[in-house]
């Protein structure tokens, strides 16, 4: 409410003082003042663009011809859509560090698609940076989850690329991400500065996480992407305020695909776990008793491909009621498709148990395209009496429209039944809406019911595929609301 | 010294500005004045360079900014980023410039970072040629010089 009329004021503000301060007469360039302006300013600009981009400012006169060897951001991005082949990626990489004269620099980062011999590089960019002080190294590996590179990697469990001993003591360090390095230090590791750490495509030990971990006292977010090799993930230090796990990989070795994965953080605010874990399940061994924003998008396809039926199920309810037993308690909740469906089933079921404590509430359809979801909506909101906010990000156009609520036999008993309605519920957002058949019910439903609603937001699908949004905004603002207070926007 | 007081702040062409000092010292060297001498806390600041236009300019994006910093409530991320945006758009070529200079040399950092990035904007994805004509840039290179920069940066793999 506040932000809005602060957004208001500011417009019809500006209007009138704009006009007072450019009305003058110098719109004419004179000269060439760009390239009259200080060399630390310009390198400044170019420290906003890519590499490519900068290096290419080089071209443009004899004063622009070797500032961009002063950039002290280096980021280098392998561009998908002009296919060049890496070879020619890397060494205009290489061509750039020999050229290159800024001795301090603040960040290197590449992003690279995999081939199989990316590791050839990767030891003269991670000289590179260790001797020019950067403070934020990542080498990001961005892969088409369709290549079997992704698989070799895995496989192999050995990599062709181990750190060098001298990156594991770096006191400058604060960003750190690498994609496919191994890491295998001899004596303990000394990142003192480190304040973000993300490692991708990586084989880990118990050992040396915990090696990590000892020595970054100031590590805020630990992001692991697409890991294996670990059972137990033991994030105790009181430091780490957020934490990302994405896709573990479940190897050929050791590694029995039974086996659960043991996390315990008690002193993490965020977490968030995103993709599929194999075979394996997780489970939260203690209470994060700081958590307040948890964001759960994960699928167990794999877990119901490889068991029956039957067992497939167990563990799938194992593991999320696990998981909800433990965050109940977060403020924030995000649940992807997935998940979103595995917490309405058991509800519905009667196997959940539990209440939500959250007051905002992110559901992502996205990748939903079902008929029953406005009653699964409905499932979770039951088990969510002190939402405050409520979001949901509605599937692509082409979905099917879902089923007519009102001829359900629950629908009666639904009326004024939901706790969150008569008491909290202030905030309704809708992205990618749109309109099939029996979306509007619900929204309908909300505002009739929802007695403290200050804002619903509808953000109509650019893509569009549904039917006349015009129509659904006259029904909408003519509709009853049961709170006063309620506007009605558009976007 | 209070820190609610206000300062005058006197540009090269003679025009004077009365700005709460929480505002003034957004800009590092403005503090950094204000700290080694008491003198300038009471007197007439003169920002050496720096014509009314342009500090006008730059006490509006200050003004913004330093209540957003001291109460996030009242102006959201989401407002200021509004404002960011307009305000550089506003902008024609030589202002942008004015405002570079005076940004940098006043070490308002997020300002010089705003500008900075828009600049920045107006480069990405261009041809050179095309860079040249937005920012009158004149290219002083023979074309068996350009050739061979050509040559020697594989920019355009």
């Amino acid at each position: 409410m506040r932000k809005r009329l602060t957004l208001n004021s500011y417009n019809s503000e500006s209007s009138t003082t704009s006009s007072s301060i450019s009305n003058d007469d110098s719109d004419k360039i004179f000269g060439d003042l760009i390239s009259s302006l200080p060399d630390s300013i310009i390198v400044h600009i170019l420290s906003f663009l890519t590499m490519d981009q900068a290096v290419a400012t080089g071209i443009l006169s004899k004063r622009w011809n070797y500032l961009w060897t002063c950039v002290p951001n280096m980021v280098y991005s392998h561009p998908l859509w002009k296919h060049p082949s890496f070879t020619r990626f890397a060494e205009f990489i290489n061509h750039t560090l020999a050229l290159h004269s800024c001795l301090k620099i603040n960040s290197f980062v590449v992003n690279f698609n995999y081939v199989s011999n990316c590791y050839e590089y990767f030891d003269l960019w991670v000289r590179f940076a260790i001797r020019n002080k950067a403070e934020e190294l990542r080498l990001v590996l961005i892969m088409n989850p369709a290549e079997d590179g992704r698989r070799r990697w895995v496989k192999k469990g050995s990599y062709n690329y181990i750190l060098p001993p001298k990156l594991y003591s770096n006191s400058g360090l604060r960003k750190l991400e690498l994609s496919l390095c191994g890491i295998a230090p001899n004596s303990l590791i000394s990142w003192d500065s480190l304040k973000s750490l993300s490692l991708r495509y990586v084989r880990l030990d118990e050992y040396v996480l915990y090696k990590i971990l000892l020595g970054s006292p100031k590590l805020e977010y630990l992001e692991l992407n697409n890991f294996t090799g670990i059972k137990r993930l033991n994030i105790r230090t009181a430091s780490v305020k957020k934490l990302v796990l994405r896709d573990y990989y479940c190897d050929d070795v050791g590694d029995s695909d039974q086996s659960e994965l043991k996390i315990s953080c008690p002193n993490v605010r965020a977490l968030e776990i995103f993709g599929s874990f194999g075979g394996k399940t997780c489970r939260l061994t203690d209470h994060p008793v700081s958590l307040v924003d948890a964001n759960l998008d994960f699928t167990l396809h794999e877990i119901c491909r490889r068991y029956s039926k039957f067992t497939a199920l167990l563990k799938c309810q194992i593991m999320v009621q696990g998981l909800f037993e433990r965050l109940q308690n977060a403020e924030k909740l995000s649940l992807g498709t997935w998940v979103f469906k595995a917490v309405s089933k058991m509800e519905k079921d009667g196997l959940l148990g539990l209440t939500l404590a959250c007051k905002s509430l992110l559901l992502n359809l996205s990748e939903s395209a079902d008929r029953e979801d406005l009653y699964r909506i409905v499932n979770v909101l039951e088990i969510s009496p002190n939402l405050e906010a409520l979001t949901i990000i509605m599937s692509s156009a082409n979905r099917p429209p879902f089923c007519d609520w009102k001829k359900r036999h629950w629908y009666p008993k639904l009326k004024g039944s939901l706790n969150c309605l008569g008491q909290h519920l202030k905030i309704v957002r809708v992205i990618n809406y749109v309109e099939k058949a029996h979306e509007s019910e619900f929204l309908k439903y909300l505002l009739e019911n929802a007695q403290m609603l200050e804002e619903m937001i509808v953000e109509v699908s650019k893509s569009g595929g549904g039917g006349d949004i015009s129509q659904l905004k006259q029904e909408l603002l003519s509709f009853p609301r049961a709170s006063n207070r309620a506007m009605i926007l558009f976007s | 010294m209070a820190s609610k007081g206000n300062l005058t702040l006197k540009s090269c062409n003679g025009k004077e500005f009365i700005v709460e000092e929480k505002v003034a010292v957004m800009s590092t060297t403005i503090k950094n004045m204000v700290d080694v001498d008491d003198s300038f806390a009471q007197g007439v600041i003169p920002i050496i360079g720096v014509d009314g236009k342009i500090l006008a300019k730059l006490i509006e994006y200050c003004k913004e900014h330093a209540e957003a910093d001291e109460d996030e409530e009242v102006k959201s991320e989401e407002y200021l980023k509004k404002f960011d945006e307009k305000f550089v758009d506003e902008l024609n070529l030589n202002d942008l410039y004015d405002l570079l200079k005076a940004s940098n040399y006043l070490e308002i950092t997020k300002l010089l970072n705003l500008l900075c990035q828009k600049v920045a904007s107006m480069i990405k994805g261009k041809k050179p040629e095309e860079i040249r004509r937005i920012f009158n840039i004149k290219n002083d290179f023979t074309p068996e010089e350009e050739e061979e920069i050509n040559r020697q940066n594989p920019w355009a793999f």
